[in-house]
């Protein structure tokens, strides 16, 4: 079974969207902990572990992802997390920005699939399939 | 009246309180120094001097709980610190045992000879949620397998490789419990507790020759469940003991948690 940790990073409390990513992962046959919101960087990394998570799944919607993101990835490889995947999803930079340029950004901090605002959970599912050949 | 014997076998006393359970009333106390060779020696000095204080009486039962001997001391294995290594020091805790040390992660060669030269009681292998991670837990088998250690191992680990970590330590003395943290952030700790309280009778309070028939519970515990049963009519509580070794304080936790929070 493939298993999933979820939540929300940082100090963003936006709970609903993670109620529904939760419902339909686990509709989807994803075994999921679901962290809910204001979860730290260390937070994910240590339920990971203990879980021997697949995937690690962050929200983010209040615009300071990208500042709760940074050195994510580098934190999963000194907690022997090699090869973890990293989604990321929301509204994860401030303001208007170009989600090319956003996208970049984020995969070039280590995140392997970085979705833009109004992304629908079924094409996170569609990639977790595709990611992990399941 | 209705007179009960309670005794306390500490390190240094073994002391004792005559109690008229029926009208609620201390008869009187007494305490002798504790005898290692074989602790019914002092147990009779201080019965003699309790007789002194209270005349004969003929005590309807006796209880006692146990410190003596350093109490009961365990190693704690657990896999995150935050998460099932910390459960695991807490159920040792709450057991009323003394956490000699406690490892996180995979074990090395130099923790394993570490936990030798420690030389507790028992040992508690932790590691892994449910259906979680095994690779630890199984790692850290493999590696006490090995260990000069024939005391008790508890595993209480990720339930899914619990049977194949007790396989990895055959020939040692293994105990299956069920998982301290059986789901991210869920404690599990009463099997643990109980299991660590029932090995501590039947095995470690006679090593240390104590009546397994008289001991009910190491002291901490003893102290914590006084504490609890206290605190169900006066409220919120807090005891700090004094005592010659590392004082132990414990605050049992709002009535219906049967959680309480036990440091030393």
């Amino acid at each position: 079974m493939i298993k999933l940790i979820l939540g929300v990073i940082g100090s963003d409390v936006h709970a609903v969207g993670n109620k529904i990513l939760y419902h339909v992962f686990t509709e989807n046959g994803f075994l999921v902990t679901n962290l809910g919101v204001m979860v730290s960087q260390e937070e994910f990394i240590e339920a990971a572990i203990e879980a021997a998570a697949d995937a690690i799944i962050v929200s983010s919607l209040y615009g300071h992802g990208e500042l709760d993101c940074r050195g994510f990835r580098d934190k999963c490889q000194e907690a022997g997390l090699d090869g973890i995947l990293l989604y990321v999803g929301g509204n994860i930079v401030v303001g208007k920005q170009s989600f090319d340029e956003v996208k970049r950004r984020f995969m070039a901090m280590g995140f392997d699939r970085v979705f833009p605002p109004g992304t629908s959970p079924e094409e996170a599912v569609v990639c977790l399939r595709e990611d992990l050949g399941w | 009246m209705r007179a009960m014997k309670f005794i306390d076998f500490g390190s240094t006393f073994t002391k004792i309180t005559a109690i008229d359970v029926e009208n609620a009333a201390i008869l009187g106390c007494a305490q002798a120094f504790t005898t290692v060779g074989g602790i019914g020696v002092g147990l009779h000095e201080a019965e003699k001097r309790l007789e002194a204080i209270t005349g004969p009486i003929v005590y309807e039962k006796t209880l006692a709980c146990s410190s003596a001997a350093g109490g009961l001391s365990i190693v704690a294995i657990g896999l995150v610190p935050s998460l099932t290594e910390k459960a695991a020091r807490l159920a040792c805790f709450g057991a009323g045992a003394k956490v000699l040390k406690s490892y996180s992660f995979e074990l090395t060669e130099g923790d394993v000879a570490e936990i030798e030269g420690l030389a507790p009681d028992l040992l508690l292998l932790t590691g892994g949620i449910d259906g979680g991670n095994s690779k630890a837990v199984l790692h850290n088998a493999k590696m006490l397998s090995h260990a000069l250690f024939e005391r008790d191992i508890i595993v209480a680990g990720n339930r899914a490789v619990a049977s194949r970590v007790a396989q990895i330590l055959r020939g040692k003395k293994v105990e299956v419990c069920e998982n301290v943290m059986p789901a991210f952030g869920v404690l599990n700790l009463e099997p643990v507790k109980e299991k660590i309280r029932s090995l501590f009778l039947s095995r470690m309070a006679f090593a240390k020759g104590l009546d397994q028939n008289q001991v009910l519970m190491p002291t901490p515990a003893a102290v914590m469940e006084a504490l609890k049963t206290l605190s169900s009519s006066w409220g919120d509580l807090m005891a700090i003991d004094l005592g010659g070794a590392p004082p132990p304080m414990c605050i049992p936790l709002p009535a219906g948690t049967h959680q309480g929070i036990m440091s030393s």
